[in-house]
């Protein structure tokens, strides 16, 4: 099984709920997982990323994050933040091809003595109808174990979308 | 006795929680209906090794997955100009060469850092600066998002680093999307420019996720 992705939790979204959490980080084997076809009841929201402890997202102030944000029409942002109550994924919204597509890798979630980190690879059709992205890393400054990841927006629900974490070993 | 060797009713069966004694045709069965536990994820679908043959490589198997991921390894061109090697989707077996967008930011180990981008490309950007110079190669991932959903777009995000003496170790990564709504019947990885691919390994992998 060297090199290989363990599937550990898989949620595919059909009817709205408020958030989408993953369990079953329990080794300190890097995670990762992949977000496809993601979208929101409410238009022109953040789709959100908590990490979760005993299952339960932690909606502390200790989310620091730095991400370039490209688009395929104007010039690049960056954006880089500390003590935020979240890691911000991208604005997503309820036109028909709005959505948030991403891929992220997760190291030290079950390690207490460590912080988590996470890095972003995301695409989608964002809010104004335009193709974007965000790459970058982020990190919850607290020394705690992780066993879980979820998915939020910062109003309304999750209305669609499959959310599928693995394991790397 | 039913199947699985339970009396006098089957269990249900699912990925993760299978219960029995499994005889060949058990597996075959449950395997195809995405039952059967088999850890490993990471599909291989194909593999090509670059030989100075062609200029492009078709993946026409992308089996049923959201999302797909290529590497590319130790890629050269056989021209000396520097050119990219790129990533179109095929429609109905047809190579798409207009319509996508991408942003891409670059940047060189001489401290030059760049972005590009376009609503108007006719292609997904991946490997830059591919060329023929010694000891100057291209190497990198991407990941394709939803390309066999109908009603969706194809989504694209890379990584790459490069070398080559004009532009000196580079990075680059972004993202890209094909906006038209269709099943893509497969991937073409070609040079950009012109000549064939020299040399290099490229792999495409289906990512399973079990429902």
């Amino acid at each position: 099984m060297a090199g290989s992705l363990v599937q550990v939790a898989t949620n595919t979204v059909t009817s709205a709920v408020a958030s989408v959490t993953l369990t079953g980080i329990d080794s300190d084997d890097v995670y990762m997982v992949q977000t496809v076809g993601v979208k929101s009841s409410n238009d022109n929201v953040e789709l959100r990323i908590r990490v979760g402890t005993s299952g339960t997202l932690d909606s502390d102030s200790e989310y620091d994050y730095a991400n370039k944000k490209l688009r395929a029409d104007t010039t690049f942002q960056n954006f880089g933040y500390t003590n935020q109550d979240n890691w911000f994924g991208m604005q997503v919204g309820t036109s028909t091809q709005e959505q948030f597509n991403s891929i992220h890798y997760l190291y030290n979630f079950n390690n207490s003595s460590e912080y988590s980190f996470i890095t972003n690879e995301i695409v989608g059709i964002d809010t104004s109808a335009t193709c974007s992205g965000q790459q970058g890393g982020a990190v919850h400054t607290v020394t705690e174990a992780n066993d879980s990841i979820g998915f939020l927006c910062s109003a309304g629900n999750i209305t669609s979308g499959t959310f599928t974490l693995y394991k790397v070993v | 006795m039913s199947e699985y060797g339970y009396i006098p009713e089957s269990p249900a069966q699912s990925f993760g929680n299978n219960k029995g004694i499994f005889s060949p045709n058990d597996i075959y069965d449950l395997t195809r209906a995405d039952k059967y536990t088999q850890y490993g994820q990471l599909d291989l679908i194909e593999s090509v090794t670059a030989d100075d043959s062609v200029a492009y490589y078709d993946f026409d198997n992308l089996g049923d997955y959201d999302i797909h991921f290529i590497t590319a390894n130790n890629i050269q061109g056989a021209s000396t100009t520097a050119q990219n090697l790129d990533i179109r989707v095929k429609v109905s077996g047809t190579a798409i060469t207009s319509g996508y967008h991408f942003g891409n930011q670059l940047g060189s180990s001489n401290g030059t850092f760049s972005e590009s981008y376009s609503n108007s490309y006719s292609q997904f950007y991946f490997l830059p600066n591919v060329d023929n110079e010694t000891n100057a190669t291209a190497n990198g991932y991407s990941y394709i998002y939803n390309a066999l959903d109908s009603k969706k777009y194809t989504f694209q995000t890379f990584q790459v680093v490069a070398s080559q003496s004009t532009h000196t170790p580079r990075f680059s990564y972004g993202m890209g999307v094909y906006p038209t709504a269709n099943q893509c019947s497969g991937l073409r990885v070609f040079m950009a420019t012109t000549g064939n691919i020299d040399e290099g390994n490229i792999t495409l992998y289906g990512i399973k996720a079990y429902s």
